[in-house]
């Protein structure tokens, strides 16, 4: 190397006082030169290089972000919490999607054959169901039992996970409840269903798996509406207004269990 | 000053009608001890009831001077715990960076900055610096194991619980890990599970041998090994008095046992020591007599 920076211009740059065209000729230069980058190493504040050093590191090392993940933290949902929802399998777009196709099929079902409505209502409430089957456990988490031994409590982990779910797919099958003909009280008439159905499963999952509660109550609801039309003759009666009060009864019901076994799901994962 | 040992007393696992973890009773405290043990002796058992991941059937356990039966308390040792299952799972789209990252959420690290700091702390401790981009999907066997043990490292525990963390490690890599676990073990408490007799030869102040769900031997590595003092001989032939024999590389058998008299003793192993303990079920049908 024939030439160096002269020590006034190294010291605007480690300043950041040098223009344009001065700072990338001392910036072609450096790389080649270890005299100047030794007199320029002592001019530049450890702190600042430390700081740029932890800028670089956290862009080539910052976790990529998924379409959900980055929909949540613009709705507003704090980093952490978004990237715990975002490794739910339940909130993974290929999972979104097969519960779109499902609603979908289901109102187009329901538009084609007399009394298909029934089978829309039947089906609504089950996607939120099987989502939080699969949404935390054993079973579905492979970072359980990690998961276990660290502060965060399990109970807060699927409650938050179990009301993601219930959120997306209630927002679907809204959509979906739009499609179907003529709007009547019996588009709607799946939510308070939904939300007993979920809540169940959630205080169910104090005693027993997410996965077993989800399944024996998606089992109890399928057999309920088919027992329901073959009694009464006529296929919404689980969806009149006895039906909606039980669901919101259970509902409310299973919410006060979950108030008051908290941490059951963590003493039945490992501490009980 | 805060509790830093472990203590149990009767402290007992059962599954059906079989105690899997037989009435322990145990003090253990910083520094690293390591749990020998013939497959099904209760190590794994023991291990996860330390790690507060399972209940304790019965007894009584106290983990750095609290109650994990209490949530409260359970939570606080989680805040002080680092946990390394035999079998970590993984998401396995994501890349180890982002796997630790996950964890430390779940460690209750909230600011992105100071976490992410963390995480690649972690994981240039377990010589991980260059690959925190690369997904674990596409990591060596050895590579997911330190990457499991980066994890358990997250927030400086003062109990680490490593369940057979050598499992899987190439020769360097188990070196590095002794150096390491050795340099943790000065003031925390570091549990080692495993079936690497070397690996307790070389890191460990204290040995613990389980048999059957109890502690069949409880000392240092060295007493261990001087168990086998004076009971193991090489013979150019197998002595069927001998309670264990295998044949070694150069084609001449070692006996573990009662020597016969003019036998050719030789000096003991820490693995002489455990076989002597452990007896027929840790060696393979055939090489006990």
């Amino acid at each position: 190397m024939s030439w160096h920076v002269q020590s006034e211009l190294l010291e605007r740059y480690a300043r950041g006082d040098a223009d344009g065209a001065q700072a990338f000729s001392v910036e072609a230069h450096l790389p080649s030169c270890p005299q100047c980058r030794g007199q320029i190493a002592a001019l530049v504040d450890g702190a600042v290089l430390q700081g740029a050093w932890e800028g670089i590191e956290e862009r080539l090392d910052a976790p990529r972000r998924g379409p959900v993940e980055t929909a949540l933290m613009r709705a507003g949902v704090s980093e952490h919490v978004a990237r715990l929802l975002g490794a739910t399998p339940a909130l993974r777009l290929s999972w979104l999607l097969a519960c779109a196709l499902v609603l979908a099929f289901a109102a187009w079902a329901a538009s084609r054959h007399d009394g298909g409505v029934y089978w829309f209502l039947v089906l609504a409430p089950l996607l939120p169901l099987a989502g939080v089957a699969v949404a935390y456990g054993p079973d579905v988490d492979p970072t359980y039992e990690v998961g276990l031994a660290a502060p965060m409590r399990s109970f807060g982990l699927l409650l938050i996970r179990a009301l993601a779910v219930l959120v997306t797919t209630t927002a679907m099958a809204a959509i979906a409840a739009l499609a179907l003909d003529g709007l009547h009280w019996s588009a709607a008439a799946w939510l308070a269903p939904s939300l007993g159905l979920t809540l169940a499963s959630l205080a169910l999952a104090t005693r027993m798996s997410a996965l077993a509660a989800c399944a024996s109550l998606g089992a109890l609801w399928m057999l309920a509406a088919g027992v329901g039309w073959h009694l009464a003759r006529e296929p919404l009666v689980l969806f009149g207004a006895a039906g909606q009060v039980t669901c919101a009864l259970v509902a409310a019901i299973a919410a006060f269990v979950l108030a008051r076994n908290a941490d059951s799901i963590e003493r039945r994962g490992g501490m009980a | 000053m805060s509790d830093t040992t472990i203590r149990m007393a009767q402290l007992r696992k059962r599954y059906g009608t079989t105690d899997v973890v037989a009435g322990l009773s145990l003090g253990i405290g910083p520094g690293v001890t390591g749990l020998l043990g013939p497959n099904g002796a209760g190590k794994t058992t023991l291990m996860r009831m330390l790690a507060t991941v399972l209940a304790p059937t019965d007894g009584d356990l106290a983990l750095l001077g609290r109650d994990p039966a209490d949530p409260d308390e359970r939570t606080d040792v989680r805040r002080r715990l680092g946990y390394m299952p035999q079998e970590p799972g993984f998401h396995r789209q994501f890349t180890a960076f982002e796997f630790v990252d996950y964890v430390a959420i779940l460690k209750e690290m909230t600011d992105t900055r100071a976490r992410h700091r963390e995480v690649r702390r972690v994981l240039e401790t377990v010589g991980l610096g260059d690959v925190t981009g690369r997904r674990i999907r596409k990591l060596s066997g050895g590579m997911r194991k330190r990457v499991a043990l980066a994890q358990a490292l997250l927030g400086d525990p003062q109990l680490l619980v490593l369940d057979e963390p050598t499992a899987a490690l190439d020769p360097e890599q188990r070196m590095r890990f002794r150096e390491l676990a050795s340099e943790l073990g000065g003031e925390r408490i570091v549990l080692v599970s495993t079936h690497q007799t070397e690996d307790v030869a070389a890191l460990c102040q204290r040995v613990i041998v389980l048999r059957d769900g109890r502690a069949a031997f409880d000392g240092t590595p060295a007493e261990l090994s001087g168990l086998a003092r004076g009971r193991v001989w090489i013979a150019d032939g197998r002595d069927e008095r001998a309670q264990l024999w295998w044949r070694t590389a150069e084609g001449r058998h070692r006996h573990v046992g009662e020597p016969p008299p003019g036998a050719q003793l030789v000096e003991p192993t820490i693995e002489d020591g455990y076989l002597l303990l452990a007896g027929p079920a840790v060696v393979p049908e055939g090489l006990a007599a």
